[in-house]
């Protein structure tokens, strides 16, 4: 029996609202009054289904559907989340089936075995640290050699357009790049200082005057020949300095999250400085222990230092440490794995194909391994690891990262800590045994150091990987998973 | 006890936490205070009555819906319980029937593991497949047809 003769069209609705998405284009193909019904209800079906692909314990039905977000505003934001991360993929979009499409496409690309996503190879100087600004359309390097240089991200990748740059005299070699926002954070060759730049277009006017740049003020009574407004005109991807933070020699490292810096000296101190205004303040100095090593992450609330023991997290507006992700005395085998080293690719495209077509992206379907973890760590006595790492302290950590309540560390000995709930750790409301895993990796002889930054976009769906070298390689035209 | 009065004329004698889990019922309980005149629900047949009892029966002592909506929505899931499955699996006609009657009756869970039902039932099927499920008539030309299919190829499978 047709549901639409068996049923009132509000629960027609409901139903049609708990199909995927290729079920929905499917009923409108059904018959025409099938497919009057879908259209007519477009916006409320494909809002919701929106919804629910991007996190189906949010899934709404029927007529919920109208509560949640369907009006164009909502369209565009939930637009410009996924945008900034892939511009090219989400332009274009004017109703809620094409937002689907889209996102459509994106995941059952990465879901094949093999997904397609492209390689684009930037000629830049010898890199040492490489951020790109993916709204501005920036991709800023400090290099080995030294200097500061910004490029354009959509120009030739073979011959980049070079937007504005500083010698090494003022940035020495193997500087430092924090970025964030348009805030970029470096050290330069003044020892012990760290400086906070800004894309000019960024500061406001008053700063600007300040700093004695000559900025096209509409008020200020000066000629305005086209010749004037050309010179007076900020130029894209310029950076202004907005200052030099005074710190000592004794500074491991610092991390820019906007707003705040935090920078880590090995002297059991550490800094918050508030970069919201064109003139950067000091919030509050920790007193942390010793044993900093340099590493440390920031979400909006804490910071979390890597230590010799584990990692230390403090809440920054307070300056209270929240406790230290260090021992964890109840773990058994079951918190172990391990993971073989997966077979080395063999060349990157560029090394092995002609390069006749310099700007065309070079297609990497072949670069997709798959990782298999086994449990258990490899040596078959996980009883002993299990004892000797639950206390961090046996091995020497670096790098952190922090996304909502996971934790993900990496150790010199080749072992990674996930914690899936650290702030309930930290509080002692869960068991480590239930949130903590250790995955052990192959130590790698490697031939080349890889300086990579991997961001993930504010929803988590999307993550990009930027190479030394190699630069940039981006999944789905933009991205690499 | 509670007694209820299908369209049919048929009585059914149910205990109250059992006839409370339907909205409407609890409605009319409370408005009515204690009553021992049998509760009409006059849009309901004797069939379908006893199964939806039969869900309210296993459900007695599930904990009540909360009252937002939001919160409500935010827990649901494309899942059905395997006891719902096997109590769903029913004839098309009286999968509707209990569909329209837990609307009626404001038995939101019932509502959804129908509606989910339904959907589940679409799901993974060619248009033609659908199409002789649930006996619909396809009144497109041709190239009404095959225009639409263009313009959703994208979301074939590959």
């Amino acid at each position: 029996m047709d549901p639409l003769v068996a049923l009132p069209h509000e629960l027609v609705l409901r139903i049609l609202t708990y199909l995927d998405l290729p079920a929905l284009t499917k009923v409108e193909l059904l018959s025409r009054t099938w497919n009057a019904l879908s259209k007519f209800h477009s916006r409320l079906l494909w809002a919701a289904q929106a919804q629910a692909m991007d996190d189906e314990k949010m899934r709404v039905t029927g007529l919920e559907a109208r509560q949640v977000g369907v009006t164009d505003a909502d369209l565009s934001a939930a637009i410009d989340q996924k945008a900034c991360a892939m511009r090219d993929t989400w332009t274009g979009i004017g109703d809620w089936k094409e937002y689907c499409k889209r996102q459509y496409l994106i995941t059952s690309n990465l879901a094949r075995e093999h997904p397609s996503f492209v390689s684009q190879e930037f000629r830049t100087v010898d890199a040492w640290r490489l951020r790109v600004d993916y709204e501005a359309r920036l991709l800023i390097v400090t290099s080995i050699r030294g200097g500061l240089f910004v490029y354009d991200l959509d120009s030739s990748p073979s011959t980049p357009e070079l937007l504005w740059s500083r010698n090494g005299e003022e940035i020495g070699p193997y500087a430092h790049l924090e970025y964030s926002k348009g805030t970029l954070a470096t050290n330069p060759s003044v020892e012990g200082t760290i400086e906070i730049w800004r894309r000019t277009e960024l500061i406001g006017a008053e700063k600007l005057r300040a700093l004695g740049h000559s900025i096209n003020d509409p008020d200020s009574g000066r000629s305005t020949g086209a010749r004037d407004t050309k010179q007076a005109r900020i130029s894209p991807g310029t950076f202004t300095r907005l200052g030099r933070l005074p710190h000592d020699n004794s500074v491991r490292g610092f991390h820019l999250r906007y707003h705040t810096l935090c920078v880590v000296s090995e002297m059991r101190r550490a800094w918050v400085w508030d970069l919201s205004t064109d003139d950067p303040a000091l919030v509050r100095e920790l007193e942390i222990e010793e044993g900093a090593q340099g590493h440390l992450e920031q979400d909006d609330d804490v910071v979390m230092f890597a230590m010799t023991d584990g990692y230390h997290i403090f809440n920054k507006a307070t300056g209270q440490m929240l406790g230290k992700i260090r021992y964890m005395p109840d773990l058994t085998a079951r918190n172990f794995s391990h993971l073989n080293n997966p077979p080395r690719f063999n060349a990157w495209p560029h090394q092995r194909e002609t390069r006749k077509k310099k700007d065309t992206p070079i297609p990497l379907d072949d670069r997709h391994i798959s990782l298999e973890l086994k449990p258990g760590t490899s040596s078959d006595e996980s009883h002993l690891w299990a004892e000797s790492l639950g206390d961090m302290a046996s091995q020497e950590w670096g790098a952190g990262m922090l996304c909502g309540s996971i934790m993900v560390g990496v150790s010199k000995e080749g072992f990674t800590v996930i914690v899936s709930d650290w702030p309930r750790l930290l509080k002692n409301q869960v068991k480590a045994a239930d949130v903590v895993s250790f995955i052990e990796c192959d130590p790698q002889d490697s031939d080349r150091e890889v300086s990579a930054t991997v961001e993930q976009d504010e929803a988590g769906r999307s993550s990009r990987a930027i190479g030394e070298e190699v630069s940039i390689q981006e999944r789905q035209r933009k991205v690499q998973g | 006890m509670v007694v209820l009065e299908t369209s049919d004329s048929e009585r059914f004698t149910v205990d109250k936490d059992v006839a409370e889990r339907s909205v409407l019922i609890k409605q009319m309980l409370d408005d009515l205070g204690d009553t021992d005149n049998p509760i009409p629900l006059p849009n309901v047949t004797s069939n379908v009555l006893k199964k939806v009892l039969e869900y309210c029966g296993h459900h007695r002592n599930d904990p009540a819906p909360p009252a937002d909506e939001a919160e409500e929505s935010r827990k649901r899931t494309t899942d059905i319980s395997e006891w719902d499955q096997k109590f769903i699996s029913v004839d098309q006609e009286m999968l509707f029937e209990i569909i329209l009657a837990a609307n009626y009756l404001d038995i939101k869970p019932l509502l959804d593991v129908g509606c989910k039902t339904v959907a589940n039932m679409i799901k993974g099927k060619t248009p033609e497949e659908i199409r002789r499920l649930f006996n619909i008539q396809n009144d497109f030309t041709p190239e009404e047809e095959a225009q639409i299919r263009k313009e959703n190829e994208w979301a074939e499978d590959r």
